[in-house]
């Protein structure tokens, strides 16, 4: 089996993740573009594992995969406060930070 | 250690003592202050002595004190090295120093500035020892910046005055011109040399070639017109007047202007093989003849000594220039007392008239004050050159020495110098001790002889001034040891009818000005109202208008016009560009800052920018 369908995979999912974090204004969905960031990178390991027929890349994906979870728990906890804090999940409500 | 270290360290002692009790303002220390220079002088005279006659058997001190600068292949000490001219000089340094002490007693009385006083003159005597003991070059520039820096603190001892100010950091920087040649020449001579002592440069000398041997002898040269007061940086020297009194002798009798000629006679190797003892020889002259000149117009009595003292060492640097170097410092030698001498008369004068210098306003005052009239016309004749005073012997030694070795041009003026010298020292005698009273009512109640703690220095001076001359064979031979006399023999007849000259010229210059200012036959305004005369006279009077030219040369042209240009510079140039960058960064800042948007998205976007222009960047290079 070729490689390479799943890099074109990472790469696309990648650009998705990517644009999806520049557009999305909707703070969950700005962090489900960031997983599909981080899962692309997941593919790609598993690729390159494939490729030089070395386990230790689709290894490194599970431990990946269960930081990730944590992550996300984190991710999602912020999000929740948030929410909390202004009523909204729109990122456009959270711009004090600027000049 | 040793011996010399006590000879030069004994007046620092002083120094401090005196310092610490005026610093701290300790009452007790106050009267006494002149109780620590008088003891630490006087030790420090009698162990010259000591040196002196251990000298004079054959031996030559070399003592190091500590070691000072080690770096590289620079290494120098501070040490002691006494030959035969050095302890002549410790001598001649030590008493007059010790004669200034006594006088200061008298003179200074109810000064404020008592204990400060004699904490200075401690401090400069120092410096001095310092300076003619010096092993090497760089303890030879201690020496010479730190009677640099006593003589400004002497010079302005009266702060409050304007003038006196004034003439304090005028000496200070005119001695700054010549001593930043003076220390280039030191760097001269380490980059040639590779060594600052006096014995290892001088035993090289015959390998370092003539012309890069006339650079080094320039630039010392440089540092010696300024610390003697040569043309052209002469002027310091008159304004230096405006110091107490006993200064003024000490600067011109032993400490300070002696500085000059003594760093030339002790580098007499390095002149020797340049090409530069010209040039030293003409400035001597253009001073001794130029000074006396102005000597003959001034009415300050003080000042009328500070030319003769310009002139004076003129001669020396005309010996200097012609070779006899011994000659020069038998010059030095003698001179010292009988200009210490006629300083320290004027004091006396001063004193009694309470402050009046202007020979205008005084006369007759040989029948208030005998011992110091009589001390000081010993003093002036012995200036003049009168046979067998102590000036005749020294003066008419330097003159020879410029015929005999060829310069017959100086040989005219340092003759005509002679009668100029008796010239204005006889005017100077006759307007202030003999003719008519000129001064008030007030004046006459005050005057009265000063107290002997002043007078016997005077009588001591005057010993000497009458003897010393007596000494040049022994004095000769004792500094031949370690600095040779080119001169050429004159035949014996010869020599004879060039002292007649000389002697029969002084003469004349005393009688013509009895007739002036004595007898009165001719009225001093003749000359001076002539109209053809007249306006030589007001360039003379006016010092050749030094002051003036170098008014406009350096302080309005250099300093305004230099000044504003450099102003401008700073203002527009390179506070221009500093104020210009924080401008573009404030301003940059105002615009990029609309950059943070605060949008967690943007900071995104502006991520994929960086992240896309590093890829082109890696991708172009």
């Amino acid at each position: 089996m070729s490689v390479y369908p799943l890099f074109i995979l990472s790469a696309f999912l990648f650009s998705l993740g990517f644009f999806g974090v520049i557009l999305r204004r909707n703070l969950i969905s700005l962090f489900f573009s960031l997983e599909l960031i981080l899962n692309s990178a997941n593919v790609l390991l598993v690729g390159f594992s494939k490729l030089h027929g070395n386990p230790f890349g689709e290894l490194f994906v599970f431990f990946v995969l269960a930081v990730a979870a944590a992550e996300a728990a984190v991710g999602l906890a912020i999000v929740v406060s948030l929410y909390r804090f202004k009523k909204s999940v729109n990122s456009e409500d959270y711009t004090f930070l600027r000049w | 250690m040793g011996i010399t270290f006590w000879i030069a360290s004994l007046p620092l002692f002083s120094f401090l003592l005196a310092g610490f009790g005026s610093l701290f303002n300790v009452p007790s220390f106050k009267k006494r202050s002149h109780y620590f220079g008088l003891i630490a002088v006087g030790i420090s005279l009698i162990l010259s002595f000591k040196v002196l006659l251990s000298v004079l058997g054959g031996e030559v001190l070399r003592e190091t004190w500590f070691n000072w600068v080690v770096s590289g292949a620079l290494s120098a000490n501070f040490g002691g090295f006494v030959d035969s001219l050095t302890a002549v000089m410790l001598v001649v340094v030590n008493f007059i120093s010790f004669l200034v002490h006594l006088y200061s007693i008298g003179y200074m009385e109810g000064d404020p500035g008592y204990d400060r006083f004699f904490a200075y003159l401690g401090l400069f005597t120092f410096s001095m020892l310092t300076l003619v003991l010096s092993p090497n070059f760089l303890q030879l520039f201690f020496g010479w910046e730190a009677v640099g820096l006593s003589s400004y603190l002497l010079i302005g001892f009266w702060y409050k005055r304007k003038r006196a100010a004034d003439a304090a950091i005028k000496a200070f920087l005119m001695n700054r011109v010549g001593d930043f040649l003076f220390i280039l020449g030191i760097v001269a001579v380490f980059w040639l040399f590779g060594s600052l002592d006096f014995d290892g440069v001088f035993s090289q000398v015959s390998k370092v070639p003539g012309k890069d041997l006339s650079i080094i002898a320039l630039l010392l040269l440089g540092g010696a017109v300024g610390k003697s007061a040569q043309f052209p940086l002469h002027t310091w020297l008159a304004d230096a007047m405006e110091g107490p009194t006993p200064i003024s002798a000490l600067i011109h009798a032993a400490t300070m202007v002696a500085a000059g000629v003594f760093m030339i006679a002790r580098c007499w190797p390095i002149y020797d093989g340049s090409s530069v003892l010209p040039v030293v020889g003409v400035i001597g002259v253009i001073t001794a003849f130029g000074a006396a000149t102005i000597g003959l117009t001034q009415f300050d009595i003080k000042r009328i000594l500070a030319y003769s003292t310009l002139s004076q060492l003129g001669y020396m640097f005309a010996a200097l220039g012609s070779g006899a170097y011994v000659f020069a410092m038998f010059h030095l030698f003698t001179h010292a007392f009988f200009k210490a001498l006629l300083f320290l008369g004027s004091g006396s004068v001063i004193h009694a008239l309470e402050g009046e210098q202007d020979i205008r306003k005084m006369g007759g005052l040989y029948k208030y004050m005998k011992i110091t009239t009589i001390t000081f016309v010993i003093g002036a004749l012995a200036l003049v050159g009168i046979p067998p005073l102590a000036g005749f012997f020294s003066k008419d030694k330097i003159i020879m020495a410029s015929f005999s070795n060829g310069h017959k041009l100086w040989w005219l003026f340092l003759t005509l110098g002679a009668l100029l010298t008796a010239l204005y020292m006889g005017r100077l005698i006759f307007m202030v001790f003999f003719g008519e009273e000129r001064f008030g009512e007030r004046e006459r109640r005050h005057l009265h002889e000063s107290p002997p703690v002043m007078t016997i220095p005077l009588i001591v001076l005057a010993v000497p001034s009458v003897l010393a001359g007596f000494l040049e064979g022994w004095f000769t031979d004792f500094l031949k040891r370690s600095v040779p006399n080119h001169l050429l023999e004159l035949p014996h007849g010869l020599e004879l009818t060039l002292a007649l000259i000389t002697v029969s010229l002084a003469l004349l210059g005393l009688v013509i000005s009895s007739l002036f200012y004595l007898w009165k036959k001719i009225s001093p305004q003749i000359i001076t109202e002539n109209p053809l005369i007249r306006p030589l006279y007001l360039v003379v009077y006016n010092k050749y208008y030094f002051d003036e030219i170098y008014y406009f040369l350096f302080v309005k042209g250099v300093g305004f016009t230099f000044g504003r240009l450099l102003s401008f510079i700073d203002k527009y140039v390179i506070d221009g560009i500093v104020n210009a960058l924080a401008y573009i960064t404030k301003f940059t800042g105002e615009f990029l800052r609309f950059s943070q948007t605060g949008l967690v998205n943007a900071y995104v976007l502006y991520f994929l920018f960086g992240v896309l222009i590093i890829v082109a960047i890696i991708w172009l290079v």
